[in-house]
């Protein structure tokens, strides 16, 4: 087996919050009663571990406030992590500090293009100053040959040359989103991690972006994080699939066999979610009740979906499940996750059909 | 057959810009039955949210209506005072925003904002307010709602924010509702929850409902009809089953080409080709006509308006080379 690409072992960022009073009074008082001071968390990431091997697409799903984000900023190192390992070609990144690290030579190797398309160009940089930028900062790449660089990454993600000297205001949304794109390429990255990169996008320009990632990828044998919570897309370009809850994972897996046969109840209710043509009743379908729990100090012994889980049943109020094998890659936070049928008819059936 | 509860006919509206006369929407027609779910669908920039202000009477002051009309139950809203439109307004026909983030006053707890609304449209006593907005927030099933009475809009998530606007848009009881992207922002899970209370809401009241959306596959969940529109006009208007087994617009079939379902592949999405044509200035009788495969001489005749498909009176297309 090969070095995985990028190996997460662990990983937590808690961030502190205050209470009502200073966090330096409860550490005096603390000191001052000779106990150790409880300081409140919120705990945005906490324990996650997944690989990601070269030139494989892994998609990471989840609803709004379950740590999507704060790990792509901690594998991006944008941000300091509290606890755990961040292995990149086998070299841990999550020692260096954030300073250190944007003069790595790593830095290149890992890019990010951002969600929104718009806000995350430099409304003063034409988009050949966008994609000149990490040029500039991060390869050898000089002034002569410059030009030629930034006009060929141009080619790449079809942006036509002659737009480069425009701004953002002036370009549409795909456009902006292609320089994007070509700015996160121009380090010629191993990883790259995509942050809801088509979510402020029509759905007749979604198309174009996500045929031209997969060719990117095909093409460059670049590796992907892909984030997103439409999960119709997901499917369409990863490999694998992490879901994430609460600053955990629930289940990871093939996105085969994650969509066809969740194991954990929370993936199963994201994959009835999906809106349907056809399916105008809608009933019979697993519906969330309530809002997530506070990340705010969750409590360790009991299930974090418990709550809002449809199964919910005594054991999820006393442990914590752990993630189990429920398959060949397969591995489910559930108590009750049976284990999945590793050749269900039915996708078999549709893999002949195709 | 039944009096329509809301008919828009050959509205124009045009906005004056600095840069010149944006056509907003051309010669639009809708009309919605009591009870009924119309979707309205497009791409950013097609005129959905200028339809729904113009019906609500709350365009910007540089749009300019230049033609056609809006009944509403008989009233005729384009021509009716401000003061007949204040009070129809948020009592009959309401409208929940896009971004509940941004629609909702952020220093007002939510209670007060309902009650608000409450109080503009009727005798109510103080009391009595109270009670029925946190009524409202229990109809939208927000959890703990006298409690959350007290909360301000940064205290509550995206979704629970999206309940709040439901809420005050149905505590006078409309009986039309406008719901422009009301899900846009928010996730699947929510998306579902937020849907679902729409519509049972609206089955539960008889109300009428138009949901404007960019998801074409959310539309036809919760759909009776659809209507399609690109560049401000309208180019087809079907029930959603036969929009869905006969699209006839060569736009409504991209956009379907280019929506990902759970069957397609990668290679089966299909792009649609350009964007949408500049507004200003000349435009054509087809304003799709640009970007058409299907394009031929004829579509540049004048007089292009919406006709049946076959048999079927209420699926209608604007296009001269239909599918």
């Amino acid at each position: 087996m090969t070095t995985p690409l990028l190996e997460v072992r662990k990983l937590r960022k808690h961030y502190p919050i205050s209470k009502g009073e200073a966090r330096w009074l409860t550490e005096l008082r603390a000191w001052a009663n000779h106990t150790t001071a409880h300081i409140t968390k919120l705990h945005a990431v906490d324990g996650v571990s997944f690989t990601i091997q070269p030139g494989e697409s892994v998609g990471l799903v989840g609803e709004s406030g379950c740590g999507k984000s704060t790990l792509v900023s901690l594998i991006n190192r944008l941000i300091e992590p509290t606890d755990g390992e961040i292995l990149f070609e086998g070299k841990d990144i999550a020692g260096m500090s954030v300073a250190e690290f944007n003069r790595d030579p790593m830095r290149g190797a890992i890019q990010v293009v951002f969600q929104d398309p718009h806000d995350s160009l430099n409304p003063r940089f034409t988009a050949f100053d966008c994609i000149a930028e990490p040029l500039r900062r991060l390869t050898e790449v000089r002034n002569g040959e410059l030009k030629t660089r930034v006009e060929e990454l141009a080619t790449q993600v079809g942006l036509p040359p002659e737009l480069l000297g425009r701004l953002p205001h002036q370009l549409s949304g795909g456009q902006k989103a292609r320089v994007n794109i070509a700015r996160a390429l121009a380090s010629r990255p191993k990883l790259l991690v995509l942050d809801e990169p088509t979510s402020a996008l029509d759905v007749s320009v979604q198309a174009v972006i996500l045929q031209l990632l997969d060719d990117l990828r095909r093409q460059y044998g670049i590796s992907y994080l892909f984030v997103s919570h439409d999960l119709n897309v997901v499917r369409l370009l990863c490999d694998r699939v992490i879901v994430m809850y609460l600053g955990q994972v629930a289940e990871s897996g093939p996105a085969d066999q994650v969509f066809e046969q969740p194991a954990h109840p929370y993936t199963q209710a994201l994959i009835s979610s999906i809106p349907k043509p056809g399916d105008k009743a809608g009933e019979g379908r697993t519906r969330l009740t309530g809002e997530p729990r506070s990340p705010v100090d969750p409590d360790p012994n009991q299930c974090l979906f418990h709550g809002r889980c449809p199964r919910g049943e005594a054991r999820c109020a006393q442990t914590q499940p752990v993630l189990k094998d429920v398959g060949p890659g397969h591995i489910a936070a559930c108590h009750f996750a049976a284990k999945v049928d590793p050749q269900p008819a039915a996708a078999v059936e549709a893999r002949q059909k195709a | 057959m039944k009096q329509p509860l809301l008919t828009v006919e050959d509205l124009t509206v045009e906005f004056q810009t600095r840069a010149g006369i944006v056509q907003v929407l051309d010669r639009i027609n809708l009309t919605l039955h009591k009870g009924e779910t119309l979707a309205v669908v497009g791409e950013s920039g097609s005129g959905k949210s200028v339809g729904a202000f113009s019906i609500m009477g709350i365009l910007d002051p540089a749009a300019r209506i230049r033609s056609g009309s809006i009944r509403f139950d008989g009233m005729d809203l384009l021509t009716s005072s401000a003061g007949d439109l204040n009070t129809v307004r948020g009592r009959e026909m309401a409208m929940i925003f896009q971004s509940p983030a941004t629609a909702l006053n952020p220093i007002r707890k939510v209670g007060q904002q309902i009650e608000d609304v409450l109080r503009r449209h009727g005798p109510v006593t103080r009391r009595e307010a109270r009670r029925r907005a946190v009524e409202a927030l229990a109809q939208v099933r927000i959890p703990d709602p006298e409690r959350r009475y007290h909360a301000y809009p940064f205290e509550l998530s995206g979704g629970l924010c999206q309940r709040v606007m439901i809420a005050i848009a149905l505590c006078c009881q409309p009986r039309l509702l406008i719901a422009d992207e009301p899900t846009t922002g928010l996730d699947v899970t929510t998306q579902a929850a937020i849907m679902d209370l729409v519509r049972d809401l609206g089955r539960e009241r008889n109300m009428a409902t138009m949901l404007i959306t960019h998801d074409l596959a959310l539309a036809a969940q919760y759909a009776d009809r659809i209507m399609v529109m690109h560049a401000g006009q309208v180019v087809e208007t079907a029930p959603t089953d036969a929009l869905f087994s006969q699209a006839a617009h060569p736009y409504t079939a991209g956009l379907m080409k280019a929506t990902p379902t759970e069957a397609s592949s990668l290679d089966e999405l299909k792009a649609i080709p350009g964007s949408l044509p500049d507004l200003k200035g000349s435009l054509p009788p087809c304003r799709f006509a640009g970007r058409c495969e299907r394009r031929e001489s004829r579509c540049d005749d004048p007089g292009l308006a919406l006709a049946a498909v076959g048999t079927d009176d209420l699926h209608r297309v604007a296009c001269r080379r239909p599918l």
